[in-house]
């Protein structure tokens, strides 16, 4: 028995603490930034507190303080648990059999290196991939890891699929981010396609508090999800039918007049002209036979055609004209007639979108409908919108049904109103740092100095590019405009070169063709099949250079550091067993513990974790603030971080490249790499030689910028814990909120566009609307429409939808033993009662869901909130919970939406983490029935 | 009792109205003060879904307390398969023991009648697309008239000079009668220490002008506290404005936590048209809870929120909303930071 | 109630079943519950009004002297296990007065030996009243336990100077019918004839 002590003096000792650094959580933890206090005693990190020292940023505007949630709250407790490996480890028998060697980091090391090496010399550097992670920590190495050896990585956005295809196509970005204490200022809030409830947990007192300042909240959902708990108004609406009840919306206030005339011709595509016959926006080729294809126009009331303002939005009160139809005489001397967009939208909507047409899609009553758009109309209105729509089939159409909602009513760019996405930018320094080639600022500088020069020479290419629309192309690599310029800017081109976008990987290597091209799992309203439309892609040169790794060019090794292919990939882990896993020579998993993928590869190498290692919060607008997770316990046992452990491993490289008389190599750009440099270049000749001086360096150069207070360093981080940004800097996720930075002020994205009349990044410069690449005239999808869901999986009764989770953050938390305590202990499937008793299954049941692609079990939670015909699974469980270690991406198709390989217009490029195909998975069709244990 | 002065009172308000179910208290106070294994399923700090069974389950059933003349009532004492969870795993064999694929992470505990503190989490009551719920954080409630120490035959609990129940376990003899009397089933005993435990208010930090981890940590801005006896907002909701109500308030027992009850939004009619006239939670549902009482609570707080969408300025909103979060923490605005306790 | 003498046995004298202890005559003992009235809490005395609780009616002991300690092998009835929430406990009480039912008062507080099936080794507590009690530090006490045939036999010791007025007691809690603290069946004073010890 223990030593009992005093009664009180054993409760008081918990207080005691030999030291306290600060930390906070930045895997995967979007956006994060929560400023904890790591307390320390007898070496062992005993327990966190969220430090609660955020000042307030606006008077007026509740604090950020506390920030933090559950996971953060124990996040000590996944150091020392029972999931935590400290040891490198090699694999003993098959893969994924379980059996394990503990081996020497030396031992590890040699074998991962001679295996990159045969990679690279049998198949060249783009025979190593990795996956992307949006793990802070480890973003910078793998980074800089594969940028030195020539490998390959695959675009973050298009794996986990946290892009906005639909914010994308309206406005040509998605990264667009409202500080969180600016929902504190709307006046209208509609939770659509999200549950803040779950996914904002830091955040979410910013919106009970702005209810209790006027605010009204409407949860709209097909179940009567968490984040109904706090509406006032809970619209319930068919799964995946919400873009019809967006444009309903739109057709009301529209018929009613209350659209935002002014913010209309100003600042969406809805005055642009368009072709009657050929359904083509009237180009100024069309008109004069020559000049810009993207010079598009509108109709003045006094003078008539007039070429649209590709340069300013502003119109200073002239009222473009917004309906009827004009003929207009092209250079060929024939007549055509022209109608503006919001003509043929009005058109459209009035014919199929009427409130009493809606409700057969949507379910939702007419009345309903009108409340809201009047609403809406009148109101700042925020959307708080999350990564949900996006997951489904025709989210596209989704979003861009509600951002049009959002157009017409003029929200956004005004404060309390808009939409969101995800953005990271302003720590410009994690650049410069990383695109120098000599330590200090003069170098910094002259990285600086190269990005400016690349600017320039894009605004002398086309003058009406604004700063942000210039970094934009930059994004774009030597594939965009920057291809044009006479010198390509030392540094911009190397990180493009070597990126891949995941669809291809999926087709070529993953073999998800079939499944893409079984007709009723995708679009069967398409005259051709996904093939057709992939090989017209591949012809037109859309994808040129980011096709890769093609069919013949077979990956040989891969490095997961930070990512867990097997349990996220939609379409479930056994196609990648199946099908890549053989392809590969050699599966490295660098994590902080055991996962699904660790259990597949090869070697498994120990990472620090947070707490063990200096690294930053990802930075971005909603906190707008660096925050430091610093080094506050030496890493566990043998675990080190990802810095050391690259650079030991190129050391390795080096090392054996010369036993094995090798000594260079050249990357498909024809770059000659030496083996002996290896390490250098990743160190900057030695300097770089952990974290820590990286993080410092990155301060330092972000200080330079501009865009951290003057003098800032990582000591004087380590003061404060965190330090507000001072300006948006250049990185393009800033760039693109399009607002002045100010630092007494809640950010509302957009200002610039609607004060200022900057352009959109998009083919129109204009929030866009109406597409008219051909693929999207094709399927007529030039405006955004309802389409059905297709019958993903098969036909089967049920429909399986997901969402981030409540008790994760994705699956790093999952088996925290702290974090297994607050729910039941083990993945569950939420079902409605009645599904539930007309198959005999109760509450706790296992189950077995299923439909054409495969099947797997799980635990039923029986609930009335879920949608008769739901299942829903929420996201991020292990595998390795699930019998047999199936979970629900087993039945998810993993499909992808054909026109996510659209391009060769306008924003219809990539971009880093921009437009490309995104897997799908919500909604997937299935059905369960009651297993036997 | 001290005559001269009347002691003070701590107490807690809790806003289910910026309640989240996000478990940061509940973990919060796990993290600080039930870690050791023997405390595993300890949860001092909980938080459920109602309507649920709770924990431990079904809970309100299990008397304690005091009937209306103020007798003490027999109750049940929760037992472990009541509160369950503290569940143990099969990490090694999943990770190690060369069945991957075959064997499973889960709880080592047989499944049938299994329960938790959060097992019933996102439940709820009622019909799609009717359904309604809410979360609930439950502590101990630092009773004024604490049944739990009046029927402790030892004599080791008592309120100290804040208003917090504790036990001195130097002084526990482990005969659970605490367990029973208390109503609120909040009280756990440790097999191993054989003494029973539970929320010491956090007593330790109070005494350090630190608040309370679950309040000082919550970020969904939901608790309040503070001295009952003084200005602020704690005595503002529960005097002043009348917001906040006791649960179960009929137990006799005089609690210290006090709820300002769930507003919900409008149940459907048949046609899915809204049905404007009635809140989704059946009111007599809030009334079991909170009393008579939480039918005007309600009203007021609806109507304050009303006043503001029109334009006007209301005082119990600003003070719900408490622009500056110390304004939650009452007098106890310490930074943990910044105290090193030694004894 | 003799307290035979064996000064050299001590190892065997722990154990219950030990053949020594069945060459001796053990002495039947009546225990009766300590009275509702008297349980400490109203709590208590309200919850138990309809819950018998101390209903081991009887018991039978041996005692030993070896060296300076006295051993105590204590033998009653217990037809069911515990629900593995309370134990079954067994006490030797010493100490004088009037107040034996009670399990001592304030004024008079006894000594418990105490046995519990659910702990190794045994305590030494001072009670003033049914469950008011506190750890004696300073004297170590011991038991061991074994049961058979539905009946336990403890074997309680510790420094025969605790003795005072040659005399003792003993108290049984059921833990099949949740007893602890006051819930107890005791019984009265029985002389000890402690020989030379
Ligand atoms: S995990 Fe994320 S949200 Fe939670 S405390 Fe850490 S940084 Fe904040
Ligand atoms: S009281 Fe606060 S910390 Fe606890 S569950 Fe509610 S919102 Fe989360």
């Amino acid at each position: 028995m223990p030593e009992r002590k005093a009664h009180k003096q054993q409760y008081q000792d918990r207080l005691e603490f030999d030291s306290v650094k600060w930390g906070t959580h930045c895997a995967d933890c979007y956006p994060g930034n929560c400023p904890m206090r790591v307390f320390v005693k007898d070496n062992k990190v005993v327990r966190e507190e969220q430090s609660g020292t955020l000042p307030a940023v606006e008077e007026g505007v509740p604090d950020y303080n506390p920030m933090g949630c559950m996971q953060g709250a124990c996040w000590n407790h996944s150091l020392d648990g029972p999931d935590r490996i400290s040891h490198p480890l090699k694999r003993a028998g098959e893969r994924g059999e379980g059996k394990w060697e503990q081996i020497s980091w030396d031992q590890a090391l040699t074998e991962i290196a001679d295996s990159m090496l045969d990679a690279i010399e049998e198949h060249g550097p783009r025979s190593i991939v990795r996956d992307g992670t949006p793990e802070t920590a480890v973003v910078g190495p793998t980074g800089r890891l594969f940028e030195t050896i020539g490998g390959f990585g695959l675009d973050l956005n298009g794996s986990i699929g946290d892009f906005n295809p639909g914010l994308y196509v309206s406005f040509g970005k998605m990264q667009i981010e409202s500080s969180a204490d600016e929902w504190f200022c709307s006046e209208l809030i509609l939770f659509w396609h999200s549950n803040p409830v779950f996914t904002r947990i830091p955040f979410y007192h910013f919106i009970s508090e702005a209810r209790y300042n006027g605010c009204e909240i409407v949860n709209i959902s097909p179940d009567i999800n968490p984040s109904h708990t706090h509406a006032d108004y809970q619209i319930t609406v068919n799964g995946a039918s919400d873009a019809a009840l967006a444009l309903s919306m739109v057709q009301v206030v529209l018929e009613e007049d209350i659209a935002d005339l002014e913010f209309i011709r100003e600042q969406t595509d809805l005055s642009l002209l368009v072709r009657s016959e050929t359904g083509r926006y009237l180009r100024e080729i069309d008109v004069s036979g020559e000049g810009r294809e993207d010079q598009l126009y509108q109709w003045d009331p006094d003078s008539g055609l007039k070429q649209a303002d590709r340069g300013n939005l502003l119109l200073n009160g002239l009222e473009i004209v917004l309906e009827g139809e004009f003929e207009v005489k092209l250079h060929d001397g024939t007549s055509v007639c022209v109608k503006p967009v919001l003509n043929i939208l009005r058109e459209q909507l009035n014919r199929d979108y009427t409130p009493e047409k809606q409700q057969a899609v949507t379910g939702v009553h007419p009345d309903s409908v009108r409340m809201l758009a009047r609403k809406i109309a009148t109101r700042r209105t925020n959307i708080m919108h999350g990564m949900n729509a996006a997951k489904i089939y025709h989210g596209d159409l989704i979003e861009r049904a509600m951002c049009l909602l959002l157009g017409v009513t003029g929200n956004w760019g005004r404060r309390g109103s808009g939409i969101r996405g995800w953005a990271v930018g302003l720590m410009d320094g994690s650049q410069l740092a990383m695109g120098k080639n000599k330590p200090g600022l003069l170098a910094a500088d002259a990285v600086l100095s190269s990005r400016e020069g690349a600017i320039s020479g894009l605004q002398q290419l086309d003058p009406t590019m604004t700063t942000e629309l210039a970094m934009n192309e930059l994004t774009k690599g030597p594939r965009g405009l920057l291809g044009q310029l006479q010198q390509v800017p030392e540094g911009t081109e190397l990180p493009f070169a070597a990126h891949s976008i995941p669809a291809f990987w999926w087709y070529y290597q993953v073999e998800f063709g079939n499944r893409w091209n079984t007709p009723e799992w995708g679009d069967s309203s398409l005259p051709r099949t996904f093939d057709e439309y992939m090989q017209e892609a591949l012809d037109k040169g859309w994808w040129n250079g980011l096709d890769h790794p093609r069919r013949d060019e077979v990956p040989q090794v891969l490095i997961e550091c930070g990512s867990n292919m097997l349990r996220k990939a939609r379409g479930g882990k056994e196609m990648l067993l199946k099908n890549l896993w053989p392809k590969l020579k050699t599966i490295v998993d660098i994590d902080f513990r055991m996962t699904a993928t660790a259990s597949y590869s090869d070697y498994f190498l120990p990472a620090a974790q947070h707490y063990e290692k200096v690294c930053f919060a990802i930075t971005g607008p909603q906190v707008m603030n660096l925050t430091l997770a610093d080094k506050v316990v030496e890493p566990v046992c043998e675990s080190k971080s990802e810095w050391r452990m690259f650079s030991e491993l190129l050391a390795a490289m080096s090392r054996r490249a010369e036993e094995r008389g090798i000594s260079e190599y050249s990357d498909p750009e024809g770059k000659i790499r030496r083996y002996a440099e290896l390490e250098q270049v990743f160190t900057m000749d030695g300097y770089y030689e952990n974290e820590e001086v990286v993080a410092d360096e990155q301060v330092r150069d972000s200080a330079y910028a501009g865009t951290l207070p003057e003098g800032t360093t990582l000591d004087s981080l380590r003061e404060t814990g965190f330090v507000r940004f001072t300006d948006w800097g250049k990185m393009p996720g800033a760039l693109h909120q399009a607002s002045p930075f100010e630092t007494d002020k809640v950010h509302t994205p957009f200002r610039h566009h609607v004060e200022r009349g900057d352009p959109f990044p998009t083919y129109s410069r204009r929030a866009q609307f109406y597409i008219d690449h051909e693929w999207f005239l094709e399927a007529n999808e030039q405006l955004p429409i309802h389409k059905p869901n297709p019958a993903m999986g098969g036909d089967y009764p049920m429909g399986l939808t997901s969402g981030h989770n409540r008790w994760s953050i994705h699956s790093i938390n999952h088996l925290n033993r702290t974090v297994l305590s607050t729910h039941r202990g083990s993945p569950n499937v939420m079902v409605n009662p009645s599904d539930a008793k007309a198959r005999g299954v109760q509450d706790d049941d296992l189950v077995r869901i299923f439909n054409d692609v495969s099947d797997f079990y799980c635990h039923a939670k029986v609930a009335p909130n879920v949608r008769p015909g739901q299942v829903i699974s929420y996201n991020g469980w292990e595998p390795l919970q699930y019998k047999d270690w199936n979970g629900a991406n087993e039945i998810e198709p993993g499909m992808v939406k054909w026109n996510g390989f659209s391009g060769g217009y306008g924003h219809l490029n990539f971009a880093f983490l921009g437009w490309q195909p995104i897997p799908i998975d919500r909604w997937t069709r299935c059905d369960f029935e009651l297993a036997m244990n | 009792m001290n005559e001269t002065s009347e002691k003070r009172q701590i107490a807690w308000v809790i806003d289910l109205n910026k309640c989240i179910g996000c478990q940061t208290c509940s973990v919060a106070c796990k993290v600080l003060w039930t870690r050791e294994e023997s405390e595993k399923a300890q949860w001092w700090c909980s938080v459920n879904t109602l309507p649920g069974k709770g924990t431990p389950k079904d809970w309100e059933g299990m008397g304690g307390g005091f009937d209306d003349a103020m007798a003490p009532k027999t109750g049940h004492q929760p037992t472990p398969a009541d509160f369950g969870g503290g569940f143990d795993f099969n990490h090694e064999e999943v990770f190690f023991g060369g069945s991957a694929g075959k064997v499973h992470l889960e709880p080592q505990a047989p499944r049938e009648g299994r329960w938790a503190m959060n097992w019933d989490e996102d439940q709820g009551a009622g019909e799609w697309p009717n359904s309604y719920y809410f979360y609930m954080p439950r502590m101990c409630n630092h009773c004024s008239k604490p049944a739990c120490a009046e029927a402790c035959p030892s004599g080791a609990m008592y309120k100290n000079d804040d208003g917090l129940v504790v036990r001195d376990e130097e002084i526990c003899s482990g005969s659970r009668f605490c367990m029973e009397a208390c109503p609120y089933k909040k009280i756990y005993f440790n097999y191993e220490r054989q003494v029973a435990q539970h929320c010491i208010g956090c007593f330790p930090r109070i005494e350090k002008g630190v608040a309370p981890a679950c309040v000082r940590q919550c970020p969904g801005r939901a608790m309040f506290t503070g001295w009952l006896s003084e200005d602020g907002p704690v005595r503002d909701l529960v005097m002043k404005h009348k917001v906040a109500l006791p649960l179960h308030g009929e137990y006799g027992t005089s609690p210290n936590v006090y709820y300002v009850p769930p507003l919900s939004p409008h149940p459907l009619n048949e046609d899915m048209s809204i049905n404007a006239e009635k809140p989704r939670i059946p009111p007599e549902e809030l009334e079991a809870m909170f009393g008579p009482e939480v039918h005007d609570a309600l009203s007021r707080l609806q109507a304050e929120m009303d006043k503001v969408r029109e334009g006007g300025s209301s005082e119990l909103m600003k003070t719900l909303i408490a622009y500056k979060w110390q304004e939650l923490l009452g007098p106890f605005t310490e930074d943990p930071a910044n105290i090193i306790a030694t004894g | 109630m003799k307290v035979e003498r064996m000064d050299n046995e001590a190892a065997d004298l722990k154990d219950p079943a030990s053949a020594v202890w069945s060459g001796l005559t053990a002495e039947n003992i009546s225990l009766a519950p300590v009275p509702l009235a008297a349980q400490p809490t109203e709590y208590i005395r309200v919850s138990r009004a309809d819950q018998p609780y101390g209903e081991t009616a009887e018991a039978s002991a041996t005692a030993v002297g070896s060296g300076d300690q006295l051993y105590v092998r204590l033998e009653w009835q217990d037809d069911e296990r515990p629900n593995g929430e309370f134990a079954d406990a067994a006490a030797v009480i010493l100490g004088s007065g009037d107040n034996i039912a009670t399990l001592g008062s304030d004024d008079t507080p006894l000594k418990l030996w105490y046995w519990a099936d659910d702990r190794d080794g045994a305590l030494n507590l001072s009670s003033s009243g049914p469950g008011v009690v506190l750890k004696n530090s300073g004297v170590s006490v011991s038991a061991a336990a074994s049961r058979d045939d539905n009946r336990w036999a403890v074997v309680l010791s510790g420094p025969a100077k605790e003795v005072s007025d040659s005399q003792m007691g003993v108290a049984i809690w059921n833990g099949s019918n949740d007893e602890r603290a006051g819930l107890a069946a005791v019984s009265g004073w029985l002389s000890l004839d402690m020989e030379a010890s």
